[in-house]
């Protein structure tokens, strides 16, 4: 048996967008030796299908495993113009669910003539209409995509996606995404709608593996303290930003992504009162605070009304740190909810995204230089590195810094010579990383 | 022609062999020390506002069940709303009376003497029944083995709670010690002591030192029958009035005598009795109390008090009680009405109650029990141990908060003890909201 049989089904997912044609290939052995996973695999995949200009998404070995915030599907495609490949890191549940349904990476290429959601389930890719969400905003497309039956991870270009406006960013589900490389106009160039994903599916573990999940969790709560959801974020990485009245008058409820020992999401309920006009109804309305770079943007724009201006945005399908810059600060709300609609009118046919960073190895995430000193933020960005590369969440790595590389190496094959040529590899391909992209 | 359909005895032995004679029925071994100390069994207990939706429940126990990582074969289901931003795990509540247990047709699944209710695996044919007939549908498919999985509780110490990273899973084997319970017996037993033997007077009027207290019924009869009103006597019955204002008919609970004889032989006699539907009636009692007060003043002297048991039992049974023959059998054949349902001589017919529960009308507490905090639809424990019936058992299946009359709690506080999910509480009258469902 494969050291690496524990951990992946050894399957990859070939979609043909424009044929409508899902074929289920091996996973290249050498590719997974070579790479073992995440964004080098993801690369290694895609320069094999460079020429139809596809997107992959991939998994890591440790992706839905035990180890803490397994959680992570790394996206990779080539935005236009760019010479190197962008990595958008997506979290909750879509890694393990596609891990779980049989598939470990996915390779869609081609262009649908028509809107399309491509339904990955227990190992097969179907196809389905994708009319119904095509230009719909974000709580208008989930609620159709009820029909398709249940689904546990959602990954959807949205309205600005499918429109190819260049300040689009995908959303999964109402968490909406760290995607600042463009990866909701690559899938509204494919006339991709969504993806939905769903496993029955398992994987193998190690006896000790639950043993030693319950271990880091319990320093972690040593170390760490109660998590605080996003203001535990927003104290890493913006001490300026003036985020305390945000959370007054709100409701706070933390969320985790899977197997998340000390979540980082907040969905925030507040009163639209203030924010209401003429008929407009007075209720209480919610927004997932997940993105911190994209926070940090808006709030320092706009700090009086960035709960509705972010929720706006993702019902729009917009990044807020490309949208930020070209809103007034002093404009009043109703103006600015009107600018932010308009910017779904511009800039059609652009095909470069506006506002982030494309050349990133981990799109979305803060700058690792806001943890400290030197060696510190060089500890950081080995830690989100190999992240990337093993499938965790890179921002639990951020946000925790008891927990560092050798922690998860104990998650990974022990048999004789594997945790040495794991070690190497890791810091190898993490090393390569991080010189390819450098974290600004 | 007519024709006579063949009549079976159902006593009579069938030729055919049946499932009982393979699998015969488990009937679960009542002892009698259950009625005055149940059993404690293990319980899961679920705290939504604590669950971040990780998922970590479902990973170990779906590697328990299936020596895989695999959530969708855990016996404990998360559902994610996010939109609303809730988590609700789902998994059996180890009902006490199992409808699964009933709807299983191989008698594969069995209730332990531990209160664990269990699948054996030997005997199942994943039929899928136990699923129907289940309230909260806990057993869960797997879809990928078709098989039915149930919580066992990990016979005694469930992975799920022990894994939970926030704890809002937890595990425990009841309160040890229902403080409120111990409280309750004690000060019921020092009032019987101090009313019946104790004190000379009784209840219906004695004096302690420089305070004087009188049943309320009793001054109420006495203005009746002298047609003179008493100022002092009133002063004297205004403690009793002022205390159920305050604290609801907590006389009926806590102090009254007869009350505390009640649930002592209540505790004893089975309830075989079914009362007529006209006697059992709660404006019984204010009837009484009307034709208490209309017959004193009729006859010009205090009609009811003859009668009394709470007056009888203090005035015939102490050590300085003088018996007379035919009063000595007006308690027993009052407590006898147990025969029927508990506290019956409470809920129709006590005229002293009748009074207290028109002042209670004014309190200024009430008992609210919120039916989306509980969620365990197959408990309903408050139901069951309220001696005056008030609370509507369905009401709760249903997932419906059942208002509780104040003028009919007897404020003995049982089913705030009993609640392991601290659903019922008490509430001053004008605070709005139940738990569970109060404005966020």
């Amino acid at each position: 048996m494969s050291p690496y049989k524990c951990y992946y089904n050894h399957n990859v997912g070939l979609v043909d967008l424009a044929e409508k044609t899902f074929r289920v290939l091996p996973l290249p052995p050498e590719g997974v030796r070579e790479h073992l996973g995440g964004a080098p695999l993801n690369t290694y995949l895609l320069g094999m299908y460079e020429e139809k200009d596809p997107l992959v998404l991939g998994t890591g070995p440790l992706t839905g495993s035990f180890a803490p915030a397994s959680c992570l599907l790394v996206a990779t495609f080539r935005p236009p113009g760019s010479s190197k490949p962008a990595h958008v890191p997506l979290t909750l549940r879509t890694g393990p669910e596609m891990k779980f349904s049989g598939l470990d990476f996915l390779v869609i290429h081609g262009r649908s003539s028509s809107p399309v959601v491509l339904k990955i389930k227990n190992g097969e890719g179907t196809f389905a209409g994708g009319d119904g969400i095509h230009g719909k905003n974000l709580t208008e497309a989930q609620a159709s995509l009820h029909r398709f039956g249940e689904f546990p991870a959602v990954l959807l270009a949205g309205r600005a996606g499918a429109l190819q406006v260049p300040r689009a960013a995908a959303q999964v589900g109402q968490a909406g995404s760290f995607d600042k490389a463009g990866l909701a106009l690559w899938m509204g160039r494919k006339n991709l709608e969504g993806i939905l994903f769903q496993g029955a599916g398992g994987l193998f573990f190690a006896e000790d593996h639950a043993g030693l999940s319950l271990e880091l969790g319990k320093r972690i709560r040593l170390k760490e303290g109660k998590p605080e959801g996003f203001r535990s974020l927003l104290k890493k990485t913006g001490g300026n930003v003036p985020a305390g009245d945000v959370f007054r008058r709100t409701g706070e409820k933390i969320m985790a992504c899977y197997h998340c020992l000390h979540p980082c999401m907040t969905r925030l309920s507040f009163s639209n009162r203030r924010f209401v006009s003429g008929r407009d109804k007075v209720r209480r309305e919610s927004v997932w605070l997940t993105d911190p770079v994209g926070f940090a943007a808006l709030i320092e724009k706009r700090p009086a009304d960035v709960l509705p201006l972010l929720k706006a945005c993702r019902e729009f399908g917009l990044d807020p740190q490309a949208v930020a810059p070209v809103l007034n600060g002093e404009d009043p709300y109703s103006d600015t909810l009107v600018r932010l609609e308009s910017l779904l009118l511009e800039n059609h046919g652009e095909e470069t995204p506006v506002g982030g960073e494309v050349a990133s190895f981990a799109s979305g995430m803060p700058s690792p230089a806001v943890t400290g000193g030197e060696e510190e933020t060089a500890s950081t960005r080995k830690k989100m590195a190999m992240a990337m590369i093993l499938g965790i969440c890179p921002l639990f790595l951020f946000l925790v810094p008891c927990l560092d590389v050798p922690d998860y190496l104990n998650f990974l094959p022990k048999e004789k010579g594997a945790s040495a040529f794991y070690r190497e590899k890791v810091e190898e391909l993490s090393e390569r990383l991080i010189g390819e992209y450098p974290f600004p | 022609m007519e024709t006579k359909k063949a009549k079976t005895d159902p006593h009579s032995p069938s030729p055919f062999l049946n499932l009982e004679d393979l699998r015969p029925r488990l009937v679960p071994r009542e002892r009698f020390t259950d009625r005055f100390m149940p059993r404690r069994s293990g319980q899961l207990l679920f705290d939504p506002s604590r669950c971040t939706g990780c998922g970590t429940c479902e990973m170990v126990c779906g590697s328990r069940n299936v020596s895989l990582v695999a959530p969708a074969s855990a016996s404990v289901r998360v559902f994610r709303d996010e939109g609303q931003g809730k988590n609700f795990a789902l998994y059996c509540q180890h009902c006490r009376r199992p409808l699964c247990l009933e709807a299983c047709p191989t008698r594969a699944i069995t209730r332990g003497e531990d209160g664990i209710v269990r699948i054996d695996r030997l005997f199942c044919v994943a039929c899928g029944l136990c699923t129907m007939a289940c309230p909260e549908a806990a057993p869960l498919r797997d879809h990928r083995t078709k098989e039915i999985h149930k919580c066992d509780l990990c016979e005694g110490d469930p992975l799920c709670a022990r894994h939970c990273p926030e704890g809002a899973l937890s595990f425990t084997r009841g309160k040890a010690f229902r403080w409120i319970k111990g409280l309750r017996w004690t000060v019921q037993a020092l009032s019987f002591l101090l009313l019946v033997f104790i004190l000379v007077g009784t209840f219906c009027s004695f004096q302690a030192g420089v305070v004087s207290l009188s049943c309320p019924t009793g001054i109420l009869q006495n203005i009746a029958s002298t047609k003179t009103i008493v100022l002092t006597g009133i002063a004297t019955a205004l403690a009793l009035l002022l205390l159920t204002v305050i604290a609801g008919r907590l006389f009926c609970g806590w102090i009254c005598p007869f009350g505390f004889v009640l649930d002592l032989v209540g505790k004893v006699v089975p309830k075989k009795i079914n009362p007529p539907r006209w006697l059992a009636n709660r404006l019984n009692k204010y009837g009484l109390l009307a034709g208490a007060v209309g017959g004193s003043f009729a006859l010009g002297y205090q009609a009811f008090c003859t009668v009394c048991p709470i007056g009888t039992l203090c005035r015939s049974y102490g050590v300085q009680g003088f018996f007379r023959g035919a009063e000595l059998a007006i308690v027993p054949a009052l407590a006898a009405l147990e025969f029927t349902e508990r506290r019956s001589w409470c809920r129709y017919f006590c005229p002293v109650g009748a009074l207290l529960a028109l002042v209670a009308s004014l309190g200024l507490i009430k008992i609210v029990i919120g039916a989306k905090k509980c969620k365990k639809f197959s408990c309903v424990q408050c139901a069951e141990v309220c001696p005056v019936g008030i609370i509507d058992g369905n009401l709760l299946r249903e997932g419906v908060s059942p208002k509780i009359p104040m003028t009919e709690c007897i404020s003995c506080f049982r089913c705030i003890d009993r609640c392991p999910y601290g659903a019922a509480k008490i509430r001053f009258r004008w605070q709005k909201g139940v738990p569970g469902e109060e404005a966020p």
